[in-house]
């Protein structure tokens, strides 16, 4: 590759991801002549996590595709245009600059013209745009920005000019309808580069001005149909322009301009540049596999410290750890574990017991395997009942569509009869246990989207009975979908409940069965390594001390996952095998791919059945089986049960406030109580009042030694573990589960009292537990609980209900119709709730208030899935450029 | 050891000061007053009016006059004033009746919070406790959100005072003061009290919410029930938005701060003139000399220090208020005076106001503020053990939660940087509504202290995607507005051990 290479607008991401790494700097392509993937092989250390997976790239350049497509362009323009307050324009036109600065520069000055002259936008798609400040660098590589809009620019009663609108396009995956806040800075970081590099370019037409504003196309919902977010780039752009300078200053450092090393001296340069590791983060630089095998390499303390990702701060405190010696200082109980399980290889246990409901009857175990080639595909799935007699048998499901409305409408049909089948028996509450979030994202995601349809559908078949043409959001015609079946709709229902539900920490519809393991086990090696519930499994069964390197390394080459997601091979073979057939070896592979994820779950299950079980257990089960109340009469009379939660009524919003205060506090409490890591960790966290450790140093009277600066004299306070034994667990320790508490009693509590000339404070609890000198107690302030006049009891409040946009107990399918005004916000149901507002869009529509003849543009925050108009573009087949990663589209 | 302090690199666009200043706050105002009658006339469909200050605008006077303006309006007979916190209700309420009679404001507040009033405010206003108490002849009902919105409220005034004007509901206008204090949740509880509401506000300010606390619906485009109540409504044929573009409160020298954390405002001008504020320092030497000095010059004054044991969060730092406490001994010890210009309701100079620490009036003197719990405890410390030293009279010094210090003034400010000891940027040291509410309080001088590094942090650490202030609003990132907010103060480094 000759050349300057500049790394185009994905540079910028990655130049300010990594700024404080003197290695990723003194490293840039314009000091060393060569990308890093190139340097990491010459280094002797590919970088063998780069690539991506066929169907990810596919959909990559599906989505470029559509932006640039005549159906979207004048949409993507208009909304841009829109949001920004300019004028509607005369008319919108679309035109190729095919990667090429000149050529890019002759569009420039025509969309100018065609502004100036005509007042119309043009939507410029496939620009290059010299770099910032190295225009007058011959050889210096592009940025290639996805498209620009220009328009007229106003000063007063006429066209002074025009804005240039930077724009770039990313297929970033909606989560619950939403694209994630990090994911849209790269995005506009792209944007931002795109902007900085325009406005010094000298090519641009007189008159044309950058717009401080940028726009990036993301997918409006699961069909790609793009969609314009427009920002401001202030900050953004200042950004881009000082990492763009750091690097040109790098390149210029040596005087002659080009900086390039001799390659001879390249090993030595590399191995001299101090790097910043971070096992979490370096992972999207080339180096990765060079720094850490550098690390890897050393005999240092320090070295392993790095390697497994502890923070700067903490190292000193923990390398005591690693030479043998006790640990110094305030370090969080999970990185204590965390390196003592990387240096004796032993898994490291919470003392903390079961509260999570895996493996009961009423359970449902389900495992699923997402296709890369759509956010919401779905390459097959697996369920599992769980009844009183225990665990049934897997249901295995391979879909040749993973893309297909269809697939989606089978994953559901199979857990509504799962939940149905629990309902019938009578149990409840129900939970859907899941290895790992992507899983309850991707179904939570799917019910959305097959919730969208049938909502439209409601509306829709009300168009059709007033004899009206059926209309989507943009004035396209639609078609009437199918409607759910009952077992799909209380799939769908239960999956958006949990959508609903997912802020609480009390509420368990679906459990993350990565989440819960590792409540209870810390793994040695890198924390991010124990995001794989594979991982974790693989450290909670040993019995015999592992290799941490060896661990991450072979989990990290295996081609089966654990989770929702593939690994890029398997995924690589999967498109493979849809592609080129025969049917079954796809079918066979899909299998394979959910037989590994049966074995991961069922291993995990496995191992919880071995830890001992809460108390509070019970508590926990109430809390989700009263909840699950409210959500069965929402469904039963099918009323605000398809909402998910960024839809919801203002009214609710505003009424889960204090419901998450209550949760919150609630969750703390719950978890102090039976968790000694947690109580140790907040007990030790100086910004957290209400816990503090203590030492017993006297007995009769009992004095102790509080080491906190606010649990002192006078103030009462309730031991809540003893050394390694939570108190709560204790037999003598009473627990009474009320309508609106917990009750807790024969605790130990009492007033704290200080004395003249006496060592520690004197304590006199009125249930007194059984203590050495010596002893070790987490204390809680009583008066963080809810206290009562027996001195030995407390109370953890229940959060309320969420009964708000609910049926009441005494809602019946009739209640609506009989008396509209009094069940209008409890159990109107969706039906009626569609047909009136399919009555007043049609209304709007008429008087000229929606789109397309609205200015500016209406938008779609709903994201609903309705079918797509026409064809979608023809998949192209290209495989993704060979120093591209994932981290370059995700 | 003498410590040289940078001069601030921020841009110093030229300032408005005096009656050139005051004059825009009082068109402004009177814009905001139109729009009320025009709504009361019906003429205009406003239902929401919003007067956006930046922080020290002078609003709260604005506000006042617009009560006085409804009531004489004979489409109004009855007004309600609420606000966030009693401790702003209850000055707000004596104002008023100070202003329009006893007999006519009504102090509405909880049982419980009656030994919260002072004394001298029973002689200004009525107070009850329960809706049947409160006097027929009363037209200001002045009472927190939490109080006016209790569930059933509106039935209660409807039953015992009848409706307002407008037929139905129970008052005519509902003014609400600190207005982006208050959250939507909050502000739906008594939007039903009349048909026009009446925002007066700084748009810096905290809804109370904790940063890292769960907040939902941050980035949602729908409601959003923690912002506050003011973003949901834009300008447009029911909503009137006015700003108020120039402050009274801060230093001439201060502005370019007050400008970092308002962008989009379109202009701001401050009514104080280069040197109508000093502090005047007892003789002292060494770095306390070069500090305080420093600080007594107006500008807002960053001191980082190197060479401190670790902190044990970096938040709760006793090194770091061990440094601060030795900087303030010789401060205290000798005694300052702070002199202060007065102005006119023009914002024309009038006389000048000198306090004396050994007899101080009116605003604290000192305030130090921190966020968090224990920081605050030791802060707290920290000033009762130099008020026991040096035997200070009340009001000399003080410690505050950020939180609870919105909408006070103070002669000057002392913060620990929410930077200071970080590794890396994040939700907690980002809160820029937090840092906007330290920074806006001090009318003489503003001290924030730091460990040392900040500069190296904002150079590299990753970029992170930026909550906007208040949301909704442009996204931004944390890096370039901490650098924009630092490049508005005089640096210095201290190395310890220090010879203070």
């Amino acid at each position: 590759m000759g050349g300057l290479q500049t790394g185009g607008g994905t540079s910028a991401v990655a130049a300010s991801a990594h700024a404080g790494c003197e290695r990723f700097r003194l490293t840039d392509p314009f000091i060393i002549g060569e990308n890093r993937r190139a340097l990491a092989v010459r280094l002797g250390e590919p970088d063998t996590g780069a690539g991506i997976p066929q169907a990810r790239w596919i959909r990559a350049m599906t989505f470029e595709k559509l932006v640039r497509d005549d159906r979207f362009a004048a949409e993507l323009v208009t909304t841009t245009v829109g949001q920004l307050g300019l004028a509607r324009p005369t008319a919108v036109r679309r035109r190729a600059c095919r990667a090429d600065a000149a050529t890019t520069a002759t569009e420039l000055a025509t969309a100018h013209r065609q502004a100036m002259n005509a007042g119309e936008a043009t939507m410029l798609v496939g620009l290059a745009v010299p770099y910032l400040d190295l225009e007058h660098v011959a050889d210096a590589s592009h940025i290639l920005p996805d498209f620009a809009v220009v328009c007229p620019r106003p000063g007063g009663d006429r066209i002074d000019g025009s804005w240039l609108i930077m724009g770039d396009a990313k297929d970033y995956e909606r989560v619950r309808s939403r694209i994630d806040d990090s994911r849209m800075l790269k995005g506009f970081l792209q944007v931002a580069l795109g902007a900085e590099s325009a406005a010094a370019w000298s090519a641009l037409p007189d008159g044309m001005r950058v717009h401080d504003h940028g726009t990036l196309a993301v997918p409006r919902n699961a069909f790609l149909r793009p969609q314009a977010v427009v920002e401001r780039l202030d900050d953004h752009r200042a950004e881009v322009r000082a990492r763009a300078q750091e690097r040109l200053a790098a390149r210029s450092a040596d005087g002659d301009g080009d900086g390039t090393p001799r390659p001879t001296d390249l090993t030595d340069y590399v191995a001299h540049l101090e790097a910043t590791f971070d096992p979490g983060s370096c992972t999207t630089c080339n180096l990765f596999t060079y720094c850490r095998a550098e690390l890897r390499a050393s005999d240092t303390p320090r070295s392993l410290l790095i390697e497994i990702g502890v923070k700067p701060a903490q190292r000193n405190a923990v390398e005591p750890l690693v030479t043998g010696t006790a640990a110094t200082g305030r370090v969080p109980h999970t990185t204590l574990a965390q390196v003592t399980a990387t240096v004796t290889g032993m898994p490291q246990w919470h003392h903390r017991p079961r509260t999570d409901p895996c493996g009961l009857h009423g359970t449902v175990n389900l495992v699923l395997v997402k296709s890369d080639g759509s956010a919401l595909g779905v390459h097959g799935v697996a369920i599992q009942t769980v009844s009183a007699t225990g665990p049934g048998e897997w249901t295995r499901l391979a879909f040749v569509d993973p893309q297909a409305a269809d697939t989606r409408r089978a994953v559901m049909a199979l857990i509504g009869r799962a939940i149905r089948e629990h309902h019938e028996a009578g149990v409840e509450p129900v939970h859907l246990v899941v290895p790992d979030r992507a899983t309850t994202d991707l179904l939570a995601s799917a019910a959305d989207s097959l919730a969208g349809v049938e909502l439209s559908r409601l509306r829709w078949q009300r168009d059709q009975d007033c004899g009206r043409t059926l209309r989507t959001f943009d004035d396209e015609e639609a078609t009437l979908p199918v409607p759910l079946t009952a077992d799909e709709r209380l799939a769908v229902s239960f999956l958006l409940e949990e959508d609903r539900a997912r802020t609480m920490r009390m509420r368990t519809p679906l459990v993350d069965l990565h989440s819960v393991l590792l409540a209870h086990v810390v793994p040695g090696g890198p924390a991010v390594d124990a995001g794989r519930l594979d991982y974790l499994i693989t450290w909670a069964e040993a019995i015999a001390p592992l290799d941490h390197r060896k661990v991450s390394d072979t989990i990290a080459e295996q081609i089966e996952t654990p989770g929702a997601r593939l690994s890029n091979r398997a995924s690589d073979a999967l498109f493979h095998a849809s592609r080129r057939g025969p049917e079954s070896d796809y079918r066979r592979l899909v299998t394979a791919a959910l037989d590994y994820r049966i074995s991961v779950l069922e291993r995990a299950l496995t191992i919880l059945d071995a830890l001992p079980v809460s108390r509070l257990r019970d508590v926990h089960r109430a809390l989700e089986s009263d909840a699950q109340q409210v959500w069965r009469r929402r469904h039963t009379l099918q009323a605000s049960d398809l909402v998910r939660f960024s839809r919801m009524y203002p009214h609710w919003r505003n009424s889960q406030v204090d419901l998450l205060d209550a949760d919150r506090t609630c969750g703390d409490q719950l978890t102090c109580l039976t968790d000694l890591s947690f109580a140790q960790d907040k007990a030790r966290d100086a910004g957290v009042r209400q816990l503090a450790f203590a030492t017993v140093v006297g007995l009769n009277p009992i004095r102790l030694d509080v080491r906190s600066r606010r649990l002192g004299h006078e103030v009462t306070v309730v031991a809540l573990h003893l050394n390694d034994r939570s108190l709560v667990e204790e037999a003598g320790t009473t627990l009474t589960i009320q309508k609106g508490s917990f009750k807790l009693g024969r605790l130990p509590m009492g007033t704290l009292t200080e004395i003249p000339d006496v060592d520690g404070l004197v304590w006199a609890p009125k249930i007194e537990p059984d203590l050495a000198v010596g002893d070790e107690l987490v204390l809680a302030d009583a008066a963080w609980f809810k206290t009562f006049k027996s001195g030995h009891e407390i109370a953890v409040s229940r959060p309320a209900l969420d009964k708000q946009a609910a049926p009441t107990i005494d809602c019946t399918p009739e209640s609506y119709q009989t008396d509209p005004d009094a069940h209008r916000w409890c159990c109107k149901s969706h039906a009626a709730a569609e047909a009136d507002w399919a009555d007043e869009l049609a209304a709007r529509r008429e008087r000229g208030e929606l789109n397309p003849a609205v200015w500016p543009p209406l938008l779609d925050d709903e994201h609903f899935d309705i079918t797509p108009s026409g064809d979608m573009p023809e998949p192209e087949t290209t495989t993704a450029p060979h120093n591209l990663t994932r981290d370059d589209l995700d | 050891m003498t410590i040289t302090f940078t001069t601030p690199t921020a841009d110093t666009a030229e300032a408005l000061h005096h009656q050139r200043a005051a004059h825009g706050n009082n068109q402004a105002a009177a814009q905001a007053s139109k729009a009320l009658t025009d709504a009361l006339d019906a003429t205009a469909a406003y239902d929401k009016i919003l007067l956006r200050a930046a922080a020290g605008a002078g609003k709260t006077h604005a506000l006042r006059h617009m009560v006085q303006q409804a009531l004489d309006h004979p489409s109004c007979s009855r007004v309600a004033v609420t606000a966030f916190a009693n401790k702003q209700v209850i000055p707000l309420a004596s104002d008023l009746g100070r202003e329009l009679g006893a007999d006519r404001v009504c102090l509405f507040i909880a049982r419980d919070r009656w030994a919260d009033i002072p004394p001298e405010i029973h002689d200004n206003v009525s107070v009850a406790t329960g809706t049947a108490d409160i006097p027929a002849s009363c037209d200001v009902i002045v009472g927190t959100s939490h109080k006016l919105g209790a569930f059933g409220e509106t039935k209660r005034l409807l039953q015992y005072l009848g409706p307002a004007d407008n037929g139905s509901s129970p008052f005519d206008v509902l003014f609400v003061d600190e207005a982006w204090q208050l959250p939507a949740h909050r502000y739906a509880t008594v939007e039903k009290l009349a048909p026009i509401s009446v925002g007066v506000g700084d748009v810096g300010q905290l809804p109370p919410l904790e940063p890292g606390e769960q907040n939902p619906w941050r980035g949602d485009p729908g409601h959003n029930p923690y912002r506050a109540w003011p973003t949901a409504y834009p300008a447009g044929p029911t909503t009137r938005i006015v700003d108020l573009p120039a402050v009274w409160r801060p230093t001439a020298t201060q502005l370019p701060l007050w400008r970092a954390f308002y962008t989009d405002w379109d202009q701001l001008h401050c009514v104080a003139a280069p040197g109508d504020r000093a502090v005047q320092l007892p003789p002292m030497t060494g770095t306390a000399a070069s500090v305080w000095n420093a600080v007594a010059d107006g500008n807002p004054t960053l001191l980082e220090i190197e060479g401190l044991p670790e902190p044990e969060a970096a938040d709760i730092d006793l090194p770091l208020l061990g440094v601060l406490e030795q900087l303030l001994d010789p401060l205290l010890d000798g005694g300052f005076r702070t002199v202060t210009r007065s102005y006119n309701g023009q914002g024309a100079p009038a006389s000048e106001v000198v306090v004396d620490s050994t007899a101080p009036h009116g605003d604290p003197l000192i305030v130090i503020l921190a966020t968090r719990n224990q920081a605050v405890d030791d802060a707290t410390d920290l000033v009762e053990r130099l008020t026991e030293r040096y035997d200070l009279p009340e009001g000399v010094l003080v410690a505050s939660t950020v939180d609870s210090w919105q909408g006070q003034t103070n002669a000057i400010t002392i913060a620990i940087h929410p930077l200071s000891g970080a590794e890396q940027l994040d939700e907690f040291n980002s809160a820029f509504g937090r840092l906007a509410v330290t920074c806006t309080r001090a009318t003489h001088g503003l001290l924030m202290i730091a460990r040392h590094g900040l500069d190296d942090l904002l150079d590299t650490t990753p970029a992170r995607p930026g909550t906007p202030l208040g949301e909704p609003g442009p996204r931004f990132l944390p890096r370039q507005t901490h650098q924009r907010i630092l490049s508005a103060f005089a640096k210095g480094l201290l190395t310890v051990p220090p010879s203070v």
